[in-house]
């Protein structure tokens, strides 16, 4: 009985999933013609953006805020591509995108400088700027500059707090020269494909009715636009499929190919309905999926747009069309999500130089499959199965795959994930732990139901989809533990400015014990993050009352009811707008733990000579250098220093979590990925863990230092397992590289299973496995063309190697394969 | 009771080709065999020994100056019969690159790092390899850590090269869930030529084991031009198939991953400059085994 339920719901046919090849001619043409194409920055979004505003002035935010998405959703350019079946573009080429100017003149101004080569930053890739796109967006960055959020913040920020210049210069915090638009957010995108816009158009029609002026006029009056704005948005984003609608009408009339012809004219009906209605196929749903992803881009552009549970938002019209009715092969169904998964390669955007050096060469749109569903069953399907096929099988960087574990999980899914994982070697699919974030979810208010449906969101964090997203990334949020134990090294002084950035917690040479240090430690950090909250919330708030985005508040829950924009607070939980990112703790726990062990334990070493062999960045002290690398390290299932290091992360992330944050909740710490230990360890000086001035810092928030590790993966996972160090968190990062051959059968993969399930037993969220040889990696620096589609995931998502940064792809380099 | 000590010159956690699953190997130092392709040269003498990695060495002379019975020379060089191994050098030396080969471990010592993997074990059918050296050597703490094994429910394997007095397989039976045992050369001559040793005992140890009923797979190196020619490798099946039992047959290529070892413990590699065998030559071993109807895997 349960067999035949079971058949019934989630039916996989595992070898005609296995069996499909989605490298068609057209697929394998996609791809060639993305791997082959040179970024562009353009500048019509910018321009149509810029005249709508202008013809705006004075109207209400949300008013003006649609009507600008409307003008660019009337006046994108668009292109249907050769072979297409799924369309859609950012721009008129294949990679392209346009600043958000209305968010931010500074990153386009950079970029335009950076492109005339007359100054920026050479180790950045170069794209291609026209000179009369470059004319186009210097005149709109002249309207802008002044009148722009970034300048609104950047302002405050000057007034009130002049000293965050020192901040960044210290290497306190990631330095930005200008602020991102929001990115890392989501939507509702099941919604749209159930319902389409026109439903959700009648949804917000039906509230404005509702709307009587009489008990609390000025909040009526309040919605009342933003609900106008909603219509205007979802409006524009029809009117914009629809242009794709008809060119592919009109194509379809010259095209003599008659298969291409009638492909055209499939494209032109599929367009025509969504996302306007609710998708009547799997093919609609698709594109329905695509066109929301771009309108959001579109709308705001940056990066880190998540398409979250897409298995299960999509696998209705699925199950509809190949299951139940069989008017679908599973070929042609592979070869759909082929075209998109092609497409969310196309997607790029104009990033200030930080962002380029920090998370090059990707977009991380996390794409979540498997997990619970809302009652707590296995979520797992064909389709699941399936992208884990087609992944493989196009083989590009996007999307970045999360599997969700739970114990209820299909195996044959499971087995096909870590398959899927060392086939393609770099960390993608990587897995997530779905008992672990929902237990953390439940910790913080957010009801069963919603926190079974969280999905990977940015560099392998995590968010309840469609009913939150993260706001924009202005002001800073990644604080260096490293530099704040320099602070303490230094009596709150900082040894790279000489200036005093800490409070005075007294002279290292007079500490008696580890348990001072540690203390100052705190006292130092405390002080710092009071601070850092309040200046974060000062200017969140100023950025969110600002910037809105109608048409992504359309589809997240619950602003049409509230009658807010989601960056306001309309979403249902705007307590994950905000976070505060604390890296480097690996390389403090062990500074603490040489310096204890060497120092106050035994004795072969007094706190003076550490200081001074740290003040000469170790030239000249190379002996005390190779004692203080020698004492026990994190990541080797030593309670020694393991101990240290787990107080302490816990300590932080409770101490983040008493922070407010400005949209009611407190504050989460966020310890997913990005490689800002490149750029923190670039400006942090030398440290008592044999760290030297420079070097990168030790990523992710849980993998061990660079070749620390050295009594294998099970120590390295136990040390990051003895406490919960997501509890406050939205992620907690840990990143293991494996030779190939480790895992080159089923029963070895069996094992590599083993180990990441005793892993999430024991409370771990993440980990995502490399599967790297160093020789590899050696030949594509020397020879970057015959390497362009190596691929590597750096914390929490992949790039193609040779895309990046020189220092980047020699950490990787550095970091030890687990098993030699 | 007085605490029981062995000898021990690593422990290997996450052991994937040491028996089924994840596992946790503890190396046992002492062998009576000399086998000439040995891989772990460190196993062979029974008490520790001292090496230097010459990557590490910053050549400070510490290890000159502290050692207070001079087996360290002014050229740093070592002099291993005098050492008495008391650890002064190593505790001084400031880079890690002095260091032993084997250690005096009690059994609750190795245990506490045995069950550091449990759950590993657990998830994957894993569990304790006792191997070496010879662990047989020193039967009175292999005995008492896998009781220890075997109190905590956690599988235990034990990789051993035979030689020893039936009497040590008898209190050890009980305990061990797989024996892991090794056959080299069928050929008495040869097995003394290339091991040191005559192979009767470790022939009757076998049969012993296999007609007691302990599970076990045959473990075979496969020494290029020493003892894989087919001569051998046939009459070593037919020896197994007369043990009455279709016992599993892992084959293990040799590989030269030990050199610098020998190199650290001022050893000459007898071996050096053999090739390494290809997989051709690998399989056709294999379907040897396979044609006297035993399941044979190359590791």
């Amino acid at each position: 009985m349960d067999g035949i339920t079971k058949m019934q719901e989630n039916h996989i046919d595992y070898d005609a999933v296995n069996s499909v090849n989605c490298l068609t001619d057209r697929v394998k043409m996609l791809i060639k013609a993305r791997v082959e194409s040179t970024e562009h920055i353009c500048s019509e979004r910018s321009r149509l953006a810029t005249e709508s505003w202008k013809e705006t002035e004075g109207e209400n935010l949300d008013i003006r805020r649609a009507k600008l998405f409307r003008r660019v959703m009337e006046g994108n350019p668009i292109v249907i591509r050769e072979g297409e079946l799924i369309v859609g573009s950012q721009t008129q080429y294949i990679l392209g995108a346009s600043p958000s100017v209305d968010y931010n003149p500074a990153i386009a101004l950079e970029n335009i400088k950076i492109e005339d080569k007359t100054s920026g930053d050479s180790s950045v890739h170069n794209v291609i700027l026209t000179e009369e796109d470059r004319q186009s967006l210097t005149e709109d960055c002249k309207y802008w500059s002044g009148r722009s959020v970034g300048d609104a913040v950047l302002r405050e920020s000057r007034e009130r707090f002049p000293w965050l210049k020192d901040w960044e210069e210290s290497g306190l915090v990631n330095a930005q020269k200008a602020g991102n638009p929001p990115g890392a957010k989501n939507v509702d995108y099941g919604k749209a494909i159930r319902v389409g816009l026109e439903g959700i158009i009648a949804e917000a029609k039906a509230e404005r009715e509702k709307l009587e002026y009489a008990e609390h006029p000025a909040e009526d009056y309040r919605k009342d636009n933003f609900l106008k704005a909603v219509i205007i948005a979802l409006e524009g984003a029809i009117i914009y499929a629809r242009r794709y609608s008809k060119l592919a009408k009109e194509m379809a009339e010259k095209e003599r190919n008659p298969i291409r012809k009638a492909e055209l004219e499939k494209i032109s009906e599929v367009c025509w309905n969504v996302p306007a209605k609710p998708a009547r196929n799997f093919h609609e749903a698709v594109q329905s999926f695509w066109f929301i992803h771009l309108c959001t881009n579109l709308e705001s552009a940056f990066l880190a747009e998540a398409p979250s549970r897409i298995d299960q938002y999509l696998y209705p019209m699925y199950k509809k069309d190949v299951i139940v009715e069989r008017n679908l092969s599973r070929q042609d169904a592979a070869e759909l999500l082929a075209c998109v998964f092609v497409k969310l390669n196309e997607m790029t955007a104009v990033k200030p130089s930080y962002d380029k050096k920090n998370i090059p060469g990707t977009q991380l749109q996390a794409t979540t499959i498997c997990g619970v569903d809302r009652d707590g069953r296995d979520a797992s399907n064909e389709l699941s199965y399936m992208m884990l096929e087609v992944l493989a099988q196009v083989n590009m960087p996007q999307p970045p795959i999360y599997v969700r574990y739970h114990a209820k999980i299909n195996r044959e899914v499971w087995m096909k994930a870590l398959e899927i994982n060392v086939r393609r070697g770099d960390g993608n699919p990587a897995f997530m732990n779905d008992s672990s974030r929902i237990q953390s979810f439940l910790d913080h208010g957010i009801p069963l139901e919603d926190a079974r449906d969280w999905a990977a969101i940015g560099c392998a964090g995590s968010i309840i989809p469609g009913r939150a997203t993260h706001g924009g990334s202005l002001g800073i949020n990644y604080i260096n533990l490293a530099k704040i134990f320099e602070y303490v090294l230094n009596d709150g002084k900082d040894p790279r400015t000489g200036k005093q950035i800490g409070i005075h917690t007294g002279d290292p040479l007079t500490f008696t014990s580890i348990d001072q240090f540690i203390e100052a430690f705190k006292k130092q950090f405390d002080y710092l993050i009071s601070i850092m909250a309040k200046m974060a919330r000062i200017t969140t708030y100023i950025d969110v009352s600002n910037y809105h985005t109608p048409f992504l508040s359309a589809l997240q829950s619950d602003c049409i009811k509230k009658g807010m924009d989601a960056r306001a607070g309309g979403v249902r939980y705007p307590q994950f707008l905000y976070h505060i990112a604390d890296r480097g703790l690996q390389n403090v726990a062990d500074s603490l733990a040489a310096i204890k062990k060497l120092v106050f334990d035994d004795k072969k070493l007094t706190m003076k000579q550490v200081l001074e062999a740290v003040s000469a960045n170790f030239e000249g002290y190379e002996v005390i250098r190779h004692m203080l690398r020698s004492a026990p390290k994190y990541g080797n299932d030593d309670d020694y220093v393991d101990r240290i290091f787990d107080d302490l992360s816990l300590w932080l992330s409770r101490r983040i979590d008493s922070e407010l944050n400005p949209f009611g909740g407190r504050l989460w710490a966020g310890r997913s990925g990005a490689v800002a230990h490149v750029t923190f360890g670039r400006v942090t000086g030398a440290l008592p863990d044999g760290h030297k001035s420079g070097e990168p810092l030790a990523d992710g928030f849980l993998s061990p230092q660079q070749g620390m590790d050295t009594h294998g993966p099970t120590a390295a996972f136990n040390s990051a397992s003895k406490v919960m160090h997501m509890e406050n968190s939205n992620a907690a990062l840990m990143n293991m590289k494996f030779e190939r051959k480790l895992f080159n059968n089923k029963t070895n993969l069996a094992k590599l299973s083993a180990m990441i399930e005793n892993y999430f037993q024991r409370g771990g969220f993440h980990i995502q496995i490399n599967i790297l040889d160093r020789e590899t990696l050696e030949k594509a620096q020397e020879r970057p063309w015959e390497y362009t589609n190596l691929m590597v995931r750096v914390a929490g998502y992949s790039a193609f190697f040779v895309d990046l940064p020189r220092n980047v792809q020699n950490e990787i380099m550095s970091r030890t394969n687990e098993v030699i | 009771m007085a605490e029981v000590l062995g000898q021990v010159f690593n422990i290997q956690r996450f052991s994937t080709d040491d028996g089924p699953g994840i596992r946790t190997t503890v190396f046992m130092k002492g062998c009576p065999l000399r086998c000439i392709w040995c891989a772990n040269p460190e196993s062979q003498a029974a008490k520790p020994q001292l090496v230097r990695r010459q990557s590490a060495c910053i050549g400070c002379g510490r290890c000159y100056s502290v050692c207070p019975i001079g087996a360290i020379d002014a050229q740093l060089a070592l002099n291993r019969d005098r050492c008495n191994a008391c650890e002064e050098c190593v505790s001084a030396c400031p880079s890690g690159a002095l260091s032993f080969y084997g250690d005096t471990r009690s059994v609750d010592e190795v245990f506490e790092t045995v069950l550091q993997d449990v759950g590993y074990y657990a998830n994957s059918g894993g569990g304790l390899t006792v191997s070496g050296g010879e662990p047989m050597q020193q039967p009175d703490f292999v005995e008492a850590l896998l009781q220890r094994a075997c109190g905590a429910g956690i599988h235990t394997a034990l990789d051993t090269c035979g030689y020893c007095d039936t009497a040590f397989f008898e209190r050890v039976l009980p305990l061990t869930g797989l024996f892991l045992f090794d056959l080299k050369l069928i050929d008495p001559e040869k097995h003394r030529e290339y091991t040191g040793v005559d192979n009767a005992i470790i022939l009757k140890n076998a049969a012993w084991l296999a007609k007691n009923g302990a599970a076990m797979r045959i473990r075979i190196p496969l020494i290029p031009g020493i003892n894989d020619s087919s001569e051998n490798l046939s009459s070593t099946a037919r020896f197994i198939v007369g043990l009455g039992r279709r016992l599993h047959v892992d084959l293990l290529p040799y590989h030269n991953y030990g050199e610098n070892k020998y190199k650290m413990l001022d050893m000459p590699y007898p071996l050096s400059g053999i090739a390494r065998s290809d997989e051709q030559h690998n399989t056709r071993c294999r379907e040897i085994f396979e044609s006297f109807g035993l399941e044979c895997e190359i590791h």
